[in-house]
């Protein structure tokens, strides 16, 4: 069976094509095709060699993307019980990362220990569930080209669903969130401290908020973006993710530099009204 | 945002994903501003990436066992799968009925599974033993009906989803494979391609080559 590395020497072998491209698309496309002479080297399907290649380890491990092709060749075939075996390979070989996630996403939401590993268990099988469909879904071609990314995507999705099923966000697009994390509270608390160099300028009337906000671990702000109504969060990143002044991220949205400071103004009522709110119910 | 533009989306953060990741330090201004279409989206993910993906563990060479919790919550995913699957899949009950909604004679139909009518016969009434039909026979059918393979082997009743959704629904298609099987009617595709007297020697040849093939796949 070919290896990964094997492929890489055969296509580094072939001529350099033409110049026009961009260098990453053909890098791409060097890629595609090395997945695709991995598949093709593949021995017959259901036979003991190809289950072995199929559920090999270490040096001889498949990329996942080849996988990904081999459950849609085996549901084309109408073979449910290969593509359950597939599958299964899949999920032992993402269960450290996947894993850690949904321990991740559950220790934001504060929850008792019994509640969290029943959420956990939901929210893993609410993964796979996602993660099953897309792989049997042959219209979905990147999975074949970048599976951790667009598994990066179904996590992201489940993590949406699970918020606002849980009433963390009362929508997908909702307006107002219902609270901020626990860690960020404490954050919030806790005096300003701006990283040295960052000077941001800024002309809002909500200086309690934005001097908050500036004030969260700047590891945590994503986590707080992410809470945001959808045409809000563009701003916030930019501005306090990236360190852009209004004027630049006015540019690089292509709206006016009102525009930004209605957006951060609004956003900046939103976590303040949320903190408030989570303060209210922590403390009474 | 429809399919193809997510996937453009997908494209345009698996760059970024890909720079972050190499240590470049993108900026993120730099792609919301040339992809302005798919700002929010953009936003969105960028913000979830540093939130909950940037520390995630890399795939180790050495593959877990599944823990026992995870192992329940991929066996719950399944079944879920399994029972949509199932409920979205149209059934028949009929080979010849469904060939007819393609305007296939029974005729066509055989040519077309490179066949003879009176093994197609005994295939409409399932006088076959089901487990011994090939698989190329099911994705022939499945290709020439236009339908899943699923739904051709739900017919048979050899999809295992098909079995499991048996046990708690009782359908028209099992009750008639229990009546041929009560029967004894029963013969192998390996015989009935042997026995068979409108088959031609070639056809026949052709078959017994795809289940010698598959016999061996098997072991």
């Amino acid at each position: 069976m070919l290896c990964l590395e094997k492929v890489a020497v055969i296509l580094k072998e072939e001529s350099v094509p033409s110049v026009e491209k961009d260098e990453r698309d053909v890098e791409l496309e060097k890629r595609r095709r090395g997945l695709a002479i991995l598949f093709d080297a593949l021995p017959a399907y259901g036979s003991v060699a190809y289950w072995k290649a199929v559920e090999a380890c270490e040096e001889e491990v498949l990329p996942l993307e080849v996988l990904v092709r081999c459950v849609r060749d085996a549901l084309k075939r109408g073979d449910d019980l290969g593509r359950r075996r597939i599958f299964e390979v899949i999920f032992r070989r993402t269960q450290s990362a996947n894993e850690y996630w949904a321990n991740n996403v559950i220790k934001t939401m504060n929850l008792h220990v019994e509640e969290q590993s029943v959420l956990i268990s939901d929210l893993y099988a609410d993964l796979c569930e996602c993660v099953m469909r897309a792989l049997l879904d042959s219209e979905r071609l990147f999975w074949e080209e970048s599976f951790q990314h667009c598994l990066s995507f179904e996590r992201r999705h489940v993590f949406r669903t699970l918020m606002t099923r849980e009433g963390r966000w009362s929508s997908e697009t909702t307006k107002k969130t219902a609270r901020v994390p626990r860690a960020l509270v404490v954050s919030l608390d806790q005096p300003m401290l701006q990283p040295a160099g960052d000077l941001i300028e800024l002309h809002i009337e909500d200086e309690m908020a934005q001097k908050a906000l500036l004030a969260v671990e700047h590891s945590d702000l994503p986590r707080l973006i992410l809470s945001l109504p959808d045409k809000l969060k563009a701003v916030v990143l930019l501005i306090f993710w990236e360190g852009r002044t209004e004027k630049d991220t006015a540019m690089a949205l292509g709206i006016s530099d009102r525009t930004v400071r209605n957006r951060l103004r609004e956003a900046l009522k939103i976590l303040r009204d949320s903190h408030e709110l989570e303060r209210a119910l922590l403390y009474g | 945002m429809d399919r193809e533009q997510e996937e453009f989306v997908q494209r345009i953060t698996a760059r970024y994903v890909e720079e972050a990741r190499s240590g470049q330090r993108p900026f993120i201004g730099d792609y919301l501003a040339r992809y302005p279409q798919y700002a929010d989206e953009i936003a969105d993910f960028v913000a979830y990436y540093h939130a909950f993906e940037v520390d995630l563990p890399d795939e180790t060479r050495i593959i877990p066992v599944l823990s026992g919790q995870f192992r329940g919550a991929v066996d719950t995913a399944w079944e879920r799968v399994v029972a949509t699957e199932i409920q979205t899949s149209s059934t028949f009950t009929s080979l010849l009925g469904a060939a007819g909604k393609r305007q296939f004679t029974v005729f066509q139909l055989a040519e077309r599974l490179g066949l003879s009518d009176d093994i197609l016969a005994k295939l409409e009434r399932r006088a076959i033993n089901a487990t011994t039909i090939p698989g190329e026979l099911i994705r022939l059918l499945a290709d020439v009906l236009q339908e899943p393979s699923s739904v051709v082997q739900a017919f048979f009743g050899i999809s295992q989803s098909y079995q499991k959704h048996q046990a708690f629904q009782a359908l028209h298609v099992a009750e008639a494979q229990a009546v041929y099987q009560a029967n004894g009617n029963e013969q192998s595709f390996r015989e009935v391609i042997e026995e068979s007297v409108l088959l031609s020697e070639e056809r026949r040849h052709a078959w017994i080559a795809i289940m010698d093939r598959e016999d061996m796949q098997k072991s």
